[in-house]
């Protein structure tokens, strides 16, 4: 069963196309990973899902569906991005209140808000208002408040932002227990480390298009990605570079190279000789996310 | 009804726990104790000396007046930012994302605002009703009947600046609500009063009349809901041919507000 479904989707602003012609859908119980750079037309998907946003043409559906209805928003719990709350509400209160308006019975309500507190570790900061809780804290309380009527679909727009590490990590175990019970997740992050590693599918967006859905293998080019680590680099290099392989990533002096064919690894040290750099390491790596997200905005921007 | 009233109740704990309620309902009482001062003694007009009952008259609509001079302001301070502050945070999205409708999620915001503006009326109200009792020894049960035809010009200011409000600027949905408010005031008391109408009906300027007659009927008549409010308490209040008039007038303008406020929010997008 498709737990969303978008055919020929467009999202027209008074001067932008935010959406053109997205077609996709995302199955029960997996966890859809929404990638794309900052503008891409990710919230605006998720907005359209939950009606907040209109779609200018196109259709889509939420467990077969239309969007919209309160229906189908009892069955979506939504993670904003950049969460902003009530400062003058109390963490409890926040909680009961979102309990409130998903229409559970009082009993149940604390139930499921004690349950959330505990697992988030905000059980001792219940009783303070939000405003003095921080930025991680927010985040938690955020996606308790979407996990608190027990949704079939959640929304996540950038789950783990704000997050320190042991935050991160229990928001990935949280969306793996989630994914265990049945549900289907679907996140849009810049995290891609994060993508990487609890999503089943994955699509990138790039200027209101889709361009390119699948697993991660299915996304992956064949070649694994070299990675060249300069003592210092230069543009001439990265000119050098860019002639032999399909696009170049740079992160200080180390270069990710996409190979264009079996001939780039050979070619790869004259190049070098020619930008008269001097070579600390090179390796060949499986291509990871940020390599396919990079290549494949690359390629779509080069087109 | 139950998400209405999570909205309204969520609305009310904002209102009460901003300090701005409380500094309104602090000047509000220091403004009836002053009031109060008046309700005694001996009092003149045109050399006649008024009784007992004239003289608490004159505290009640003294304090009427006071009551809703400060409900009006902490309407309009309230309704200004009850809208706009929940979407310029975007806030908005976490209550509209959940399985509410666009109409209960206004409707909560507006309970919630007049649940807030009325127990301050109600606070100033039943505060200065007793106080009176004690100067006077009246008890002026009118005193509420005027507070709840009132009430209605309150809600009408809510709506009108609830409406404004989300195609401007907060402030300027609240200036617009002042002037509003003002205006029909001023055009409402030539038509009001009896005396007044008739020295305007038989004056030479007939296009002046008709002029001001087609606002009177078009514009919301806070003025017109005002007097006939007072008029429970005060007989200078009261006219010879309107007396339920501005109610009708005034329930029929907060339907067309609303109307217009849920078209406009559902095609909004946030």
């Amino acid at each position: 069963m498709k737990a969303i479904s978008a055919t020929g989707l467009f999202k027209d602003y008074s001067k932008v196309r935010a959406l053109s012609g997205i077609n996709f859908h995302v199955e029960k119980g997996e966890i859809f990973g929404f990638l794309g750079p900052n503008g891409a037309g990710k919230t605006t998907f998720v907005k359209i899902l939950l009606g907040l946003v209109f779609p200018t043409a196109g259709d889509v559906s939420v467990f077969n569906l239309p969007i919209g209805g309160r229906n189908v928003r009892k069955r979506i719990g939504y993670l904003p991005e950049n969460m902003r709350l009530h400062g003058f509400l109390k963490g409890y209160e926040f909680l009961d209140l979102a309990g409130k308006l998903y229409g559970l019975p009082k009993l149940e309500r604390k139930t499921e808000i004690d349950k959330y507190l505990e697992i988030f570790g905000l059980t001792a900061d219940a009783g303070r208002p939000l405003r003095e809780y921080s930025k991680g804290m927010l985040q938690r309380i955020g996606i308790a408040q979407a996990l608190i009527h027990n949704p079939e679909l959640l929304l996540l727009d950038e789950p783990t932002s704000g997050l320190d590490p042991i935050g991160t990590k229990e928001v990935r175990d949280i969306i793996l227990k989630e994914k265990k019970k049945g549900k289907t997740i679907f996140i849009n992050s810049h995290l891609l480390s994060e993508i990487e590693r609890t999503c089943d599918r994955v699509a990138i967006l790039n200027k209101g298009k889709l361009i390119k859905i699948g697993t991660l293998d299915e996304l992956s080019d064949s070649a694994p990605t070299i990675m060249v680590e300069v003592e210092e680099g230069s543009e001439k290099l990265l000119k050098g570079l860019k002639k032999v392989s399909k696009s170049v990533r740079v992160e200080n002096n180390k270069y990710y190279l996409t190979p264009k064919d079996d001939n780039t690894r050979g070619a790869i040290p004259e190049v070098i000789v020619k930008a008269n750099a001097r070579l600390v390491t090179m390796s060949e790596d499986k291509e990871s996310l940020e390599d396919i997200f990079y290549r494949v905005v690359k390629e779509e921007e080069g087109s | 009804m139950k998400q209405i009233l999570a909205i309204s109740g969520n609305t009310i704990k904002e209102g009460l726990r901003n300090k701005l309620f409380y500094i309104l309902l602090g000047v509000a009482v220091l403004f009836l104790l002053l009031v109060r001062g008046c309700m005694s003694g001996s009092m003149a007009i045109n050399s006649e000396q008024l009784g007992p009952k004239q003289v608490a008259d004159f505290g009640f609509i003294l304090g009427f007046h006071v009551i809703i001079f400060w409900g009006l302001a902490l309407a309009g301070l309230l309704s200004m930012g009850a809208l706009p502050g929940d979407i310029e945070s975007g806030i908005i999205t976490v209550f509209i994302s959940k399985p509410i409708s666009r109409f209960q999620y206004l409707m909560g915001k507006f309970i919630g605002v007049s649940a807030v503006v009325l127990l301050n009326v109600a606070i100033l109200g039943i505060g200065f009703f007793f106080l009176a009792f004690l100067r006077t020894g009246v008890w002026e049960f009118k005193f509420f009947i005027s507070l709840g035809v009132f009430a209605l010009n309150i809600f009408m200011l809510i709506s009108f600046v609830f409406l404004v409000s989300l195609a401007t600027a907060r402030i300027i949905a609240m200036v617009l609500g002042i002037v509003a408010y003002i205006f029909s005031v001023g055009i409402d008391f030539v038509f009001y009063f009896d005396n007044i109408r008739m020295v305007f009906e038989n004056s030479s300027s007939k296009v002046l009349f008709v002029i001001l007659k087609v606002f009177y009927f078009v514009f919301p008549q806070w003025g017109s809901t005002q007097f006939y409010a007072a008029s429970f308490v005060s007989e200078i209040f009261g006219n010879s041919v309107m007396s339920f008039w501005p109610v009708i007038h005034t329930l029929v303008y907060i339907m067309l507000f609303w109307l217009i406020m849920v078209l406009f929010f559902r095609r909004k997008e946030f």
